[in-house]
């Protein structure tokens, strides 16, 4: 069985990136390898960009030959190219890209009757402006699986999977309020379910996380064509009344639909292109956590409906994972202390002897590179700088996970992460909160042990534990090599010191 | 916790086999190579220097010991810049460790041959076990503060 990602629209592809940190950590239900790509008409989209840096980081970091552990679990294939846009190559306005000027007479008055001389006009260079009807007619008119790339390869892989009787589950992660999501999730997932539901339909799997609102932003002004929050609830019932009456979900073997009752607002404003970048959102957790449910049943059935504990407040007993909370609270809890240990103590201390020497102040570093004849300079500038990159990339977004909760209400109490102890919050230059990596120097290194939520004891010296630990760890599998063997090290000692995951 | 407890026993043993080999041996040697004069006999002459001898070696374990509990148990490496200077701090630990035998050099008589031969025992003695003490048996954070502790220690 392989795993297939396609993250539709902004929100699609910040789906996705909850899904690659969630893998990174080892969630996954067994190793097998994914395949990702990301539907955008908008390309300069920034979390877009956000989301294929961090694809591409995960692919360099899987580089790392750690052996058989949870750490960067799945091999993961990115589609070549990894964003595709419907509109590549082609004209950006509506009316353009249906030669609307050469259409029939009767041809171009239907036109006229489903699209405003505002949709037919303006450019489509940052997506389809919530406006699904657009999408939809675009994305349908331009997708052709056995045509250009990456829908080729996408064919083929899956081809070859259901061929050779492993069988293959698509998930397509998209919104439902705006545009992008809502017109490509049911007309992408209709033409991938028609390529294989004639022939070995029950090796061929397609599921479905649609987002329903859950954040907002301030109306772009001066923009006579755009997406307005405060549209979005009558977004989303316009679109899942005809989702409903179409039956157009009906080619998803399961869906999900996540949604949350207060819009937590964005901090940029923007129709598209690089200012959209938003920050993570604990929702896109779950969305990650019910792609991992999928890929983990072979026939999800039911209407399951989930809730938290709490109104106002969530915990990690409210994230639904099969195998259990405590699991998913360790797993995570791992790679939270590997990222926050490498970045404050472990990285540094390599840069140190990089360059001044003295190796003997580290003990690990001769055991697992010294006399394992492991090129430091070189680590230092591919490996392990990839690594750094990713446990930034990952901390930055657990710390936004939790900010998306708590908001600027640091002192009343956290709900998942303790991130204050390496991120903070500051306004930038709009006066706006936005949350971003503290200095590793200034990493509170007494939290190390209480990372995650709630601390019911306190473990201040978990850190020095920890480098006690590294000091005499050996790492017996031999498919650990390179670089990787420190990686590996270094995971499984912080999955070794004392915890508080019972908290 | 086992760990620790064992290699701080394990330092014991290593004084121990100064206490019951090295010392006696070396006694036996000045029994051969020293003149005492009128005021004390070899046999008394001996006595003292195996006392001070072994309160030297003492005193030397006594520093590795310190050593190994403010590295295992007082330390605390949240920071990892403070493994900077250790090995500085590790070396001042030796020195101090050698002011352990003056009392020793004070109070032995002098002989009149070879009396001084003592003195080089003293410090011999000193200096081998708080160094293999600490090569050998250091915190496993500090495993290789000792000099030439890296060419030897695989555990």
């Amino acid at each position: 069985m392989s795993y297939y990602v396609i993250g539709i629209g902004g929100t699609g592809a910040k789906c996705v990136e909850s899904f690659i940190h969630l893998c990174a950590a080892g969630l996954m239900p067994d190793n097998r390898s994914f395949f990702s790509l990301f539907v955008d008409p908008d390309g300069a989209n920034g979390s877009l960009k956000r989301a294929g840096q961090l694809l591409q980081n995960y692919h360099d970091c899987k580089q790392l030959r750690v052996g058989a552990t949870d750490l960067f679990k799945n091999d993961l294939r990115i589609a070549k190219p990894d964003i595709w846009s419907p509109l590549q190559d082609k004209p950006e306005r509506l009316d353009q890209f249906f030669n609307y000027n050469t259409l029939a007479r009767p041809a171009a008055q239907l036109f006229d009757v489903l699209y405003s001389p505002k949709e037919k006009q303006t450019s489509l260079e940052f997506g389809f402006r919530g406006h699904p009807s657009i999408g939809a007619a675009v994305m349908a008119a331009a997708v052709k699986l056995g045509g250009e790339e990456p829908w080729a390869s996408l064919r083929d892989q899956i081809g070859l999977d259901v061929g050779a009787g492993e069988g293959a589950k698509v998930m397509l992660f998209g919104s439902i309020f705006g545009g992008t999501g809502a017109s490509g999730v049911p007309t992408i997932g209709r033409l991938v379910k028609n390529e294989f539901s004639s022939k070995l339909a029950d090796r061929f799997q397609l599921g479905s996380v649609l987002m329903l609102p859950y954040f907002s932003f301030d109306p772009v002004k001066k923009e006579r064509m755009r997406v307005d929050a405060d549209t979005f609830l009558l977004s989303t019932q316009t679109a899942l009344n005809y989702y409903h009456h179409q039956d157009e979900l009906k080619v998803c073997n399961a869906v999900y639909l996540l949604g949350n009752e207060t819009l937590k607002p964005m901090r940029t404003s923007s129709i598209g292109g690089q200012e959209q970048e938003n920050e993570p959102h604990l929702l896109e957790m779950y969305a990650a956590l019910a792609s991992i449910h999928f890929f983990a049943n072979d026939n999800v059935q039911g209407y399951p409906h989930i809730s938290r504990e709490l109104k106002d407040k969530t915990g990690w007993a409210d994230l639904p994972y099969d195998p259990g909370f405590l699991q998913l609270k360790a797993k995570v809890n791992q790679l939270a202390r590997f990222a926050f240990a490498y970045l404050s103590s472990y990285y540094p201390m390599l840069e140190s002897i990089n360059n001044e020497g003295r190796d003997y102040r580290a003990p690990w570093y001769v055991n697992l590179f010294k006399r394992r004849k492991v090129d430091l300079k070189i680590g230092m500038q591919k490996e392990l700088k990839q690594l750094k990159t990713y446990c930034e990339g990952f901390l930055l977004w657990l710390a936004n996970i939790e900010q998306s909760q708590t908001g600027d209400n640091v002192a009343a109490g956290g709900h998942l992460v303790n991130f204050t102890a390496f991120a903070e919050t500051i306004d930038d230059e709009n006066g706006r909160p936005i949350v971003q990596l503290k200095n590793p120097a200034e990493f509170s290194r007494e939290a190390f042990g209480n990372l995650l939520l709630p601390v019911t004891k306190e473990y201040p010296g978990a850190l020095s534990e920890l480098w006690e630990r590294m000091s005499d760890i050996r790492v017996k599998d031999p498919k650990a090599e390179g670089v990787g063997i420190f990686a590996r090290a270094l995971y499984d000692a912080c999955g070794k010191v004392k915890t508080d995951e019972l908290g | 916790m086992l760990k620790p407890i064992g290699f701080m026993f394990g330092m014991i043993g290593i004084a121990l086999i100064f206490f019951f080999f090295v010392i006696p041996g070396e006694d036996q040697l000045l029994d051969s190579l020293v003149s005492t004069g009128p005021d004390i006999t070899l046999d008394a002459w001996r006595e003292s220097f195996r006392y001070w001898a072994a309160v030297s070696a003492g005193a030397a374990l006594l520093m590795a010991m310190v050593w190994f509990v403010w590295g295992q148990w007082v330390v605390n490496l949240n920071y990892w810049t403070k493994t900077n200077r250790t090995r500085t701090l590790w070396f001042i630990f030796l020195i101090v460790s050698l002011v352990g035998v003056v009392p020793a050099m004070y109070f032995t008589p002098a002989g009149q041959e070879w009396g001084r031969l003592s003195w080089v025992f003293y410090l011999a003695n000193n200096l081998a076990v708080f160094y293999l003490a600490t090569l050998f048996l250091s915190p496993s954070s500090f495993k290789y503060m000792p000099w030439g502790a890296m060419a030897v220690r695989r555990w």
